[in-house]
């Protein structure tokens, strides 16, 4: 769906070329610690930031020959603050982006379990609370209804940089779960990126490994994720052990 | 679903027959009384005709384009800037724009014979404009508390910078000059004509139909700019949109009647409580409110001590700055 061919950039952040690619129907995880070039990347990958090198291409064609609009209907990206100066009611902000006329998309309100917090305003809202609900923002852009098929077959990036950060272990596990899901759809694709290395070696396909500005290591979680590498990067001790599938779980040493 | 849809269309509709209403009333009102029947058609004195159609209508609908204008522009703005105070008489954009017009009667009036008024409409554009960018360019990568008190103290150092350059400009001045700057300088829609309405109402209708076209594009950059740009927004494009637009509505409504503040920040803020902050019923209920509101303002300043008039700038800011301060020090500070 998306291939990064030699992506880099050489300022403000310095990120070494990248080649790689997202297929649909994956959820991939970008893991690094602070100032890895994680969300660099992921605005590289959203089109936000021009690359300096290299060129993003979605559905083979340079991100460039899309308008906005277009791009806005294939992509969306949940950053990781969102400060809201005005006071939107919820059912209001979900709707903002939205490419058809009525209603949000069946399905999302009550998958990010917002249902109660629809006449509130943004601003009084917990950090948690309005993460989901500039994610129900996201899947609502992109029409994708977490109740049945999403419409249409038209190709579907999601990229989200650290959605679970506010979240508390129940709504963890229920985004993770959603994005899984969603992610099992051939059209769609999800790039997450997470610090919670258990949250991304039990629900991704797939892992980036991000250390100072270069992609290190991709692979299956198995793959990226083993205790040298860990230590390696994040200066962590950690025991790592075989999970289902491609999963792993990892324990802090003491 | 939501709050502002279920209520928008009849309040917007109650609006509007509210400022005809009022248009009506205030066209009789005024040192020389009119009777209402010049309004059902019946023709009546010369003199009375004289000062229905000739004074009062051209300074009602300047009233009318003037209070849209400031209101929708400060509506824009505020959007523009992702802040509540971003208000075209506290950012300076208004004071830059009266500046220009300053040096533009000091220096240059009377150099361009037939062309005085054009390039007062010229000077406040361009004043509106440089200010407008300067602050966009300073109030740029600060957020929330940090962007607003760095706006208000670049408004605050642009107000003094151009009082002060207005200031020496009035020790240059000649007599004459310093007679129009003085009237001019109050706010005041005194000098309202059929001549120097034309270009008012070719202009200030094509600047409040580009903020109108920019509601929903506004709405998406509420999102910040990273996200709005994700869902579709083209960012530049509506930015290089709004201050043009505003800085040419504002510049030349200075330009016309001097400046007259508050109504740009009072409007919106009253209006977002009861419609939500969505631009695409913000902006058209700021145009209503905002005429109302200039012409309740211009009828009161012209009637309280007829038939003397106070200029109709100080009455907003009577109004206004009161208003300002309590917002400083009421529990909606936080919302900044």
């Amino acid at each position: 769906m998306l291939d990064l061919l030699a992506v880099g950039l050489h300022r403000p952040f310095a990120l070494s070329p990248v080649t790689e690619a997202i297929q649909g129907g994956q959820l991939l995880g970008l893991i690094g610690p602070n100032g890895a070039g994680k969300s660099t990347l992921l605005s590289l990958i959203s089109g936000y930031i021009t690359p300096d090198c290299g060129e993003v291409r979605l559905l083979d064609q340079p991100l460039s020959a899309y308008s906005p609009r277009q791009l806005a209907r294939n992509r969306a990206l949940v950053t990781q603050h969102m400060d809201s100066a005005f006071d939107w009611q919820v059912g209001e902000f979900i709707q903002l982006g939205q490419g058809h006329a009525g209603l949000p998309c069946a399905g999302i309100v009550e998958a990010m379990d917002i249902t109660h917090l629809l006449d509130r305003g943004v601003l009084s809202l917990s950090g948690g609370e309005l993460q989901r609900v500039t994610i129900a923002r996201a899947l609502n852009q992109l029409a994708i209804s977490p109740a049945g098929p999403t419409e249409g077959q038209a190709p579907r990036l999601l990229l989200l940089d650290e959605p679970t950060s506010a979240l508390d272990i129940g709504q963890q596990q229920n985004l993770m779960r959603l994005l899984r899901r969603l992610a099992r759809v051939p059209h769609i694709a999800v790039v997450c990126v997470l610090h919670d290395l258990n949250l991304a070696a039990r629900y991704c396909d797939r892992l980036w490994l991000m250390e100072k500005g270069r992609l290190c290591a991709s692979g299956t979680p198995a793959q990226v994720l083993n205790a040298h590498t860990i230590e390696t990067v994040f200066g962590a001790q950690v025991s790592v052990t075989a999970g289902p599938g491609h999963a792993v779980g990892i324990e802090l040493a003491c | 679903m939501t709050r502002s849809h279920t209520r928008s269309l009849p309040t917007l509709l109650l609006m509007l027959a509210g400022l005809c209403a009022l248009l009506a009333l205030c066209s009789l009102v005024g040192s020389i009384g009119l009777s209402p029947r010049i309004l059902l058609g019946h023709l009546p004195a010369p003199l009375e005709w004289q000062v229905w159609s000739e004074v009062r209508l051209p300074r009602l609908l300047l009233a009318v384009l003037v209070g849209s204008t400031l209101a929708a522009g400060g509506t824009a703005m505020q959007g523009l800037f992702r802040n509540p105070l971003a208000d075209p008489t506290l950012l300076g954009q208004a004071s830059g724009a009266g500046l220009a017009v300053s040096i533009w009667i000091v220096l240059f009036n009377g150099r361009f014979a037939g062309l005085e008024l054009y390039g007062q409409f010229l000077a406040g554009f361009v004043g509106a404009l440089l200010v407008t960018l300067v602050i966009f360019r300073i109030g740029r990568g600060y957020k929330g508390r940090e962007s607003t008190i760095t706006l208000l103290l670049a408004g605050l150092v642009i107000n003094t910078l151009t009082g002060a350059v207005g200031g020496m400009l009035t020790f240059m001045a000649s007599e004459e000059q310093l007679r129009q700057l003085s009237l001019w300088g109050m706010g005041s829609l005194g000098s309202a004509e059929w001549s120097t309405l034309s270009v008012a109402l070719v202009v200030l209708p094509l600047t409040l139909l580009v903020l109108v076209r920019s509601a929903a594009d506004l709405d998406l950059f509420q999102l910040g700019e990273v996200s709005a740009h994700a869902a579709g927004l083209n960012a530049e494009r509506l930015k290089n949109r709004i201050v043009l637009a505003s800085s040419l509505g504002v510049g030349l409504c200075v330009a016309l009647t001097g400046i007259i503040g508050f109504i740009g920040l009072l409007v919106p803020h009253c209006l977002r409580l009861y419609f939500g902050p969505g631009h695409r019923l913000l902006i058209p209920a700021s145009m209503l409110c905002g005429a109302i509101l200039l012409l309740l303002a211009d009828t009161l300043a012209r009637s309280l001590v007829s038939p003397a008039e106070i200029p109709v700038g100080l009455v907003t800011s009577v109004i206004g700055g009161p208003y300002f301060l309590w917002l400083l020090l009421g529990r909606k500070v936080r919302e900044f």
